[in-house]
């Protein structure tokens, strides 16, 4: 290490997309503390303008490049983008539903997005960290303004309760993932994540103080995840937060999920695969059992979608432990495309929600094909993606990740995942169910919102049956960004 | 070929349009498309019987090994027609049936989306489509089951179908990723022309059992059948079709594809032949008991589907042909049967076979169908059935080592399909005419033509069995078999074993229709313990123990409780890491050196006893107070290792939280202890491990030395780069500039914080 001499002048191009974002987040805050709009309409759309502008910079500047910047601390590359423009993406779809309900309940503030454009923020730098502590940065943005947002609803004690469990066991795994990065750091001497692959590729002397590290790092990435036993938190904070920051949580913060897991571990210790497979495997077994069994019994959907996220997580787990191209380019396409649906799924709670009401019971889909045949049609695409049956895309998803686990030798995980999607099919389709055979008890919620949030909700919708029957363009991104 | 498979659901959007703007004959118009379909195979068979498989191919996603590509041999055609010719009669036959019925134009739409998908699963060439088309055909058909959904019982009835097929769909999903991943193929025709390459794989077992879970569920086996009849609150044309030649024989089908390649085996020999021939007699024997007259029906569809299992289990060249031959005959009898209940039971408002009686005058031509298709399912000669169960018999007596269980299960089974065959032909039509919900007349042309057709077809298939054997059975049974037998069918073996075996079945299948009402009363008497231990309460059984299952766990896992989570997340932690300490053999630990100066150990002291006393005191305030003595103690600790700039911020840090720690904690309620003092000391345990841990892991890391450390380079760049003396100053205000900055910043929000805070105070003393 030199000092004066090792400055370099940052390619500050590359970087674009977070600079662009952290400028334009910093203008919603500035526009919305001087607009007069009760409604908050200028910081909407500036927000939304801000997510399509970073994705359409990210497509472009980072998009079949491979260059690090920062000193080798921020890296750009083909898989990064994929996940940060289905992160932007997540969060446009996020904040188009999110509005109706947000503004009826009185929580639509300044606040709530500046917080998320922060949290969006955040997970962009994750995608994007060549180095543990950029990484921790980017996690601990995201997470702490999550941990605020669950909070939003002051007068909701669900909420504070969801928040304060959901803030403890987040900093406990934060604590766990520094932890294991110091450890990283005392035995290879560097954050940065190429010098400790070299590092641990020709590991011998203190190879069990690193596979500490390793351990500890997978809980704080577990927990992260919400794959099991890190996952208490999950169906907690799904329950008591707003539905939109449900919505956020279940959706973009997965994707970043994926990206901490292939920086840290997938690229960052490859070296090491055969001690963390082992792992990933434990928690992705239990991911599949567990919580699976307990959606069965929820009588609140946003109770039963988070356990069902266990399952899923499961899933995404099974493709990253495959540790090669494949299973990464299999994790990547299920993690889009489940948060892709999930966040439709929420979009139609919030769609049937209504001033002084939540429809958050599994109730209040009764009958829904009654009501509104588009909605109840569209859910029922959801439910059958969920469910992994083939004419959606949720079948393709899990057909390239049993693939892959099939293909990297573990056939017995790829039936257990199977029996577990079975177990799938009961809770989802019992929805299916509800909508088109049951009768409502009283009148039952009717669609509201605004013609904006139906549009881009049907659209959503439309592109879980569009992508299921097309999918080959999707998956050829997700394998060429994986591509040696 | 494309365009044919997909047509179907080209059709399905179209129909309720179509089906509303033509009317009433609608049937009449929507049934040209099987029938065009129905040609379009049949211009197939010459080719095929020539020169064998054909296989066409459209890519699709590639990328994914996905392709629209389909196998066009003698199994699949044979389906393909039986699924076009069929399915022609059914639309027809469902214009009449459901005449008026509100939601006919959707029934369309789902029939023909179900017919597509049946003739795309039995065409795929492609693994993957195989399975998409597999499972449209069970949700489709879940639409079908459920389309009288003002009914509660048709609703658990169709989830219970729905999830008995998707839940085997998803096994089979599993079982072809096996089967493409060891043939290195996803096709079809690739991975059946390599004989071995799947019978000697290590994943062998594992294929089969997944393979197996999927046919049988779908193909209604032991113990998996009992979905098949309670399927029957379907309307009667979806029954007609879903139990004749479709959904129910897919399982057959795929096991019939795969017999080249995973059959031949000990362990597909026993389970095949085992389980069929098990579900042929616990098919007839339910039909033996039956009054509903779908249900006898339905009961005798679970005894056919035994039957071509065990057969395709037995695997020899006389069992296949058998195979082929009675899937053939139970395909047109079945249909006819079915729509003729139908028939029966919209023309009389029953479906109950004792309440029905002296129909003869009044139904001639559906008597007169009843009876011929009667002969067919009971094997009577010359009807094509007979053929069909004279092979069967010569198949299980020749079966490789289960020829006496096969024998006597199909004999058994026979005699009690012959006698119900019997009742369902005869009670009806004879004795004198019973009262009954509706005055019954003959059924319209729409009605019977179906019906009479087919079992036209069965008795003139009996009495040419050329048609049928160098039409199509002999293709047929090549693809099954893998290799081309030559197959003759006709009905005069000569006097042998079988026709003998035929004989006896007749006989008493004749005592049994004499007694059936002895029969009846006698199973009602002595046998009904039988429902109460069926494969239904085990389902449901199943079910309940799931629900336990969740509320166990939830009570267990998801407790509420903080504590509970961050004791499961704190033990996995203490779990994982040990694992990989001792999973180790070359897990030498070395600890750093211990010799400790007295103060050290004084301060160490003072920070361990804060900790202790922080975590029993019952006061907020003595806690808040505890937790300082930690905090100082840190940051003397600092203050001796030479850190005095971290040691202040340590102290300021401490200071202002301890500040706002107190001001808070006099607004809150008073503290209640809530845990049992058992409770605390697991609590402690846990937190001890943990303790432990990090302890063994900080003392591990101090022995490591990788590189110099760093504060050898900051003396020496202080002077050179920083051109400073003092060091402490270099690095504060140089190389550490931006650190300080955060540090005052930290300092100066707490402030901040604590500003507000006594500014609150004092504002709500003013009010």
């Amino acid at each position: 290490m030199t000092t004066a001499d090792a400055f370099e002048t940052p390619d500050l191009m590359l970087a674009l997309p977070e600079i662009w974002l952290l400028a334009m987040a910093c203008l919603v805050l500035v526009v919305d503390l001087f607009s007069k709009d009760r409604d908050h309409t200028p910081a909407f759309w500036l927000t939304q303008f801000a997510l399509v502008s970073t994705a359409v910079i990210t497509i472009n500047l980072q998009w079949g490049v491979d260059a690090t910047t920062f000193s080798g601390t921020y890296v750009a590359d083909d898989f990064g983008t994929i996940l940060k423009v289905a992160a932007l993406g997540l969060g446009f779809l996020g904040f188009a539903y999110s509005r109706d309900y947000m503004r009826d309940r009185g929580l639509l503030t300044g606040e709530f997005y500046m917080l998320s454009l922060f949290a969006m923020l955040g997970m962009l730098v994750t995608i994007s960290a060549h180095n543990l502590l950029t990484l921790y940065l980017g996690v601990e943005l995201m997470s702490l303004c999550f941990y605020a947002l669950v909070a939003m609803d002051r007068d909701s004690p669900r909420a504070s309760e969801a928040a304060m469990k959901y803030f403890v066991l987040g900093a406990l795994a934060s604590g766990m993932l520094l932890y294991g990065m110091s450890m990283l750091y005392g035995t290879t001497g560097s954050l940065d994540l190429a010098t400790i692959r070299e590092a641990a590729a020709t590991l011998e002397d203190n190879r069990i103080l690193f596979l500490f590290g390793l351990v500890f790092m997978v809980v704080g990435v577990a927990f992260k995840f919400g794959a099991v036993p890190f996952h208490m938190w999950v169906p907690d904070v799904y329950h008591g937060a707003p539905t939109p920051v449900t919505l956020m949580i279940a959706t973009a913060s997965k994707v970043a999920a994926v990206g901490l897991f292939l920086r840290l571990i997938g690229e960052g210790l490859e070296p090491l695969i055969a001690d963390w497979q082992q792992m990933i495997v434990i928690l992705a077994v239990l991911s599949l059992l567990v919580g699976n069994t307990v959606a069965l019994v929820q009588t609140n959907i946003k109770r039963m979608l988070a356990y069902s996220t266990f399952n899923h997580m499961g899933f995404i787990l099974m493709g990253l432990l495959a540790g090669a191209p494949g299973g990464y380019g299999a994790a990547v396409f299920y993690a889009v495309t489940y948060a892709m649906t999930v966040a439709a799924a929420f979009g139609v709670v919030l769609l049937l929600s209504q001033k002084n009401f939540e429809a958050d019971q599994l109730t209040d889909f009764k009958g829904l094909n009654e009501r509104s045949p588009l909605y109840a049609f569209i859910m029922l695409l959801l439910m059958i993606s969920l469910t992994g049956i083939p004419g959606t895309v949720g079948f393709y998803a899990k057909w390239l990740v049993l693939k892959a686990t099939v293909e990297a030798g573990f056939v017995w995980l790829a039936v257990l995942a199977v029996a577990g999607a079975v177990v799938g099919a009961f809770y989802y389709l019992r929805i299916v169910r509800l909508m088109y055979f049951d009768k409502p008890e009283g009148a039952g919620p009717q669609p509201s919102g605004s013609g904006g949030f139906r549009a881009v909700l049907t659209l959503n919708g439309l592109a879980v049956l569009a992508l299921g029957i097309f999918p080959g363009a999707l998956v050829a991104i997700c394998m060429a960004a994986f591509a040696p | 070929m494309l365009i044919a498979v997909l047509s179907g659901f080209i059709l399905a959007a179209a129909s309720p349009w179509l089906a509303r703007s033509v009317g009433d004959r609608a049937g009449w118009l929507l049934a040209a498309l099987p029938a065009a379909l129905f040609v379009y195979f049949l211009g197939f068979l010459p080719t095929v019987n020539e020169s064998g498989a054909q296989v066409i191919h459209y890519p699709w996603i590639p990328d994914l090994d996905v392709n629209f590509s389909f196998l066009v041999d003698g199994l699949s055609l044979l389906f393909a027609l039986l699924i076009s010719g069929i399915g022609t009669f059914i639309i027809i036959y469902a214009g009449g049936y459901l005449h008026g019925h509100p939601h006919l134009p959707r029934f369309y739409a789902i029939m023909f989306a179900f017919m597509a998908s049946m003739l795309g699963l039995v065409l795929s060439n492609n693994l993957i489509t195989l399975f998409v088309f597999w499972e449209l055909t069970s949700v489709t058909s879940y639409l079908l089951m459920g389309f009288n959904h003002e009914d509660k019982n048709a609703r658990w009835c169709a989830l219970q179908g729905l999830l008995v097929t998707v839940a085997g769909g998803l096994a089979l999903m599993a079982g072809l990723i096996m089967i493409g991943v060891a043939a290195g193929s996803f096709e079809l025709h690739e991975i059946l022309a390599d004989d071995d390459v799947l019978r000697e794989h290590p994943w062998y077992v594992g294929m089969l059992i997944l393979v197996l879970i999927g046919s049988f569920a779908k193909s209604a086996q032991v113990p998996l059948h009992f979905w098949l009849p309670n399927a029957m609150v379907a309307p009667t044309p979806v029954s007609a079709f879903l139990h004749s030649a479709t959904m129910v024989k897919a399982g057959v089908y795929l096991l019939a594809r795969f017999n080249p390649g995973l059959g031949g085996t000990d362990a597909w020999l026993y389970t095949l032949g085992i389980v069929g021939a098990l579900t042929m007699f616990t098919g007839s024997f339910m039909a033996l008991r039956s009054t509903g007259i779908k249900a006898v029906l339905a009961y005798t569809t679970v005894m056919a589907l035994g039957t071509l299992v065990m057969l395709i289990g037995i695997g020899t060249e006389g069992a296949i042909i058998a195979a082929m031959a009675f899937l053939l005959a139970h395909a047109l009898y079945k249909a006819s049967l079915f729509m003729l209940a139908g028939a029966l039971d919209h023309e009389t408002g029953t479906k109950d076979i004792l309440k029905m009686g002296g129909l003869r005058q009044l139904m001639p031509i559906t008597f007169l169908a009843s009876c011929v298709a009667a002969l067919s399912l009971a094997g009577l000669p010359p009807l094509f059935g007979f053929i069909a169960k004279e092979l069967m018999f010569e198949a299980t007596v020749g079966a490789p080592g289960l020829a006496f269980f096969t024998t006597v299960l199909a004999v058994v089974s026979a005699m009690m399909v012959a006698g119900m065959a019997a009742v369902f032909a005869i009670r009806p039509f004879t004795g004198k005419l019973k009262e009954t919900p509706k005055k019954p007349h003959e059924a319209p042309p729409s009605m019977l033509a179906g019906p009479v057709v087919l079992a036209t077809l069965g008795l003139l298939f009996g009495l040419m069995g050329f048609i049928p054997a160098s039409g199509i059975v002999q293709s047929a049974v090549g693809a099954v078999y893998g290799s081309p037998i030559e197959v003759e069918l006709y009905l005069w073996h000569g006097i042998n074993l079988p026709l003998m075996l035929s004989i006896l079945a007749i006989a008493g299948g004749v005592a049994l229709f004499l007694r059936w009402e002895q029969v009846l009363d006698f199973y009602r008497e002595r046998l009904g313990f039988i429902d109460r231990f069926g494969a239904e309460r085990g389902y449901e059984k199943w079910y309940d123990g799931v629900v336990w299952l969740a509320e166990w766990q939830t009570r267990v896992l998801q407790s509420g409780y903080l504590r509970t989570y961050l004791t499961i997340t704190v033990l996995t932690t203490v779990v994982l890491t040990g694992w990989t300490f001792f999973g180790h053999t070359n897990s030498a630990v070395t600890l750093g050196s211990m010799d400790m100066h007295f103060y050290e150990v004084a301060i160490a002291g003072v920070v361990v006893v804060g900790a202790i006393a922080a975590s029993v005191t019952s006061s907020r305030i003595g806690a808040a107070a505890t937790l300082g003595m930690v905090g100082f103690g840190v940051a003397m600790i600092y203050v001796l290792f030479s850190a005095p700039d971290l040691g202040i911020t340590q102290i300021m840090i401490e200071t202002l939280t301890v500040i706002l720690l107190v001001l808070v904690l006099f607004r809150l309620p008073g503290f209640l202890n809530l845990s049992k003092p058992a409770d605390r000391v697991r609590d402690a345990a846990v937190a001890f491990s943990l303790g432990t841990l990090m302890t063994v892991l900080i003392l591990a890391v101090n022995g490591v030395t990788v590189t110099d450390p760093i504060s050898l380079q900051l003396a020496e760049w202080s002077y050179t780069e920083a051109q400073g003396r003092n060091i402490v100053n270099v690095i504060l205000v140089d190389f550490r500039a931006l650190d300080t900055l955060g540090e005052l910043f930290v300092i100066g929000l707490a402030a901040v914080g604590v500003y507000a805070m006594i500014r609150l105070r004092a504002e709500d003393k003013q009010r």
